[in-house]
């Protein structure tokens, strides 16, 4: 009699699970649109800042970010739940960029972009200081750090991925990722700290002098010297 | 033991400071071994122009991460 009941039972929770298993495939059918969107609302500010961060130019993060969420949802049924959502997206996002890099790479110009100043006007001048340091910082980023470097050091370092994470973003291995990773910080180090960018733009000049106040006196006199 | 010349000892020294040089970013994300990690640590210790390069990595990380200032907030 025992037996029966615990047989009677196994069954049941068999069933229940199964019926579960179904509502979490019908999630992704049915009512996928709705789901996607909560998805949107939570990811897009992310995606939006990554995109900035790597190509620093508002408009193309924004259209890279909208290709992105469209990408994801076509190939939403791709999706396993081996990595998180946010690496399985991201994944998306820096295929786009690269995309993007071999298109923009045909029409290369030596000719720098116009990057927007800073608006300073009517602002207090701590203000304008740090807005003029994360001007220099995307600047550098943008113009001195290689892509291939940059995606390493735009996702550990403002993103906080793992190694193991960043390899499976970028579907490389870890070996290549740590290499990647200390280069990309030296030169953007290198070119931030050691060197000076001289770089004009229609309406403005970098001389990354913002930069020497966060830096020890040794590193200060040494720049000042060269 | 045969005591090395002023070159070679020089030599030497570059050799370590470009394997422990190569070890410092993974040494910030603390992605060394235990091993690895003293070796670092020991190494910081006694040599001035890798602690110079430790230091101004550092530096440059708590820069780059003033990007984040700027970003839109989640949600």
């Amino acid at each position: 009699m025992r037996k029966l009941e615990a047989i009677e039972e196994k069954r049941s929770f068999l069933e229940k699970k199964h019926r579960l298993e179904k509502k979490e495939i019908s999630l992704q059918s049915q009512r996928g649109r709705d789901h996607f969107g909560e998805i949107f609302r939570q990811e897009h500010r992310y995606i939006y800042n990554l995109m900035l961060q790597l190509t620093g130019n508002q408009a193309l993060a924004d259209d890279l970010a909208q290709e992105t969420f469209v990408k994801a949802f076509e190939k939403l049924s791709d999706f396993r739940r081996s990595s998180t959502f946010r690496t399985w997206l991201t994944r998306i996002a820096i295929n786009l960029f690269k995309n993007e890099r071999r298109k923009s790479s045909n029409h290369s110009s030596l000719i720098l972009e116009k990057i927007p100043r800073p608006e300073s006007d009517h602002s207090p001048e701590q203000f304008i200081i740090k807005r003029e340091l994360q001007w220099c910082i995307r600047h550098n980023l943008r113009f001195h750090v290689p892509k291939k470097y940059r995606e390493v050091l735009v996702l550990r370092d403002l993103h906080n991925f793992t190694y193991k994470e960043i390899s499976e973003i970028l579907d490389l291995p870890v070996s290549l990722i740590k290499i990647r990773l200390h280069r990309a910080r030296k030169l953007f180090r290198d070119q931030f700290i050691k060197g000076r960018c001289r770089a004009y733009t229609d309406d403005y000049l970098c001389i990354c002098e913002g930069i020497l106040d966060l830096c020890q006196p040794s590193v200060r006199t040494k720049n000042s010297d060269g | 033991m045969k005591k090395l010349g002023k070159k070679k000892r020089l030599l030497r020294k570059g050799v370590k400071c470009i394997y422990f040089q190569s070890k410092i970013s993974e040494y910030i994300d603390t992605e060394v071994n235990r091993e690895d990690q003293k070796a670092v640590e020991r190494h910081l210790k006694v040599c001035k122009d890798c602690r110079r390069e430790y230091e101004t990595l550092i530096l440059s990380l708590q820069i780059i991460k003033r990007l984040k200032e700027s970003e839109l907030p989640d949600g």
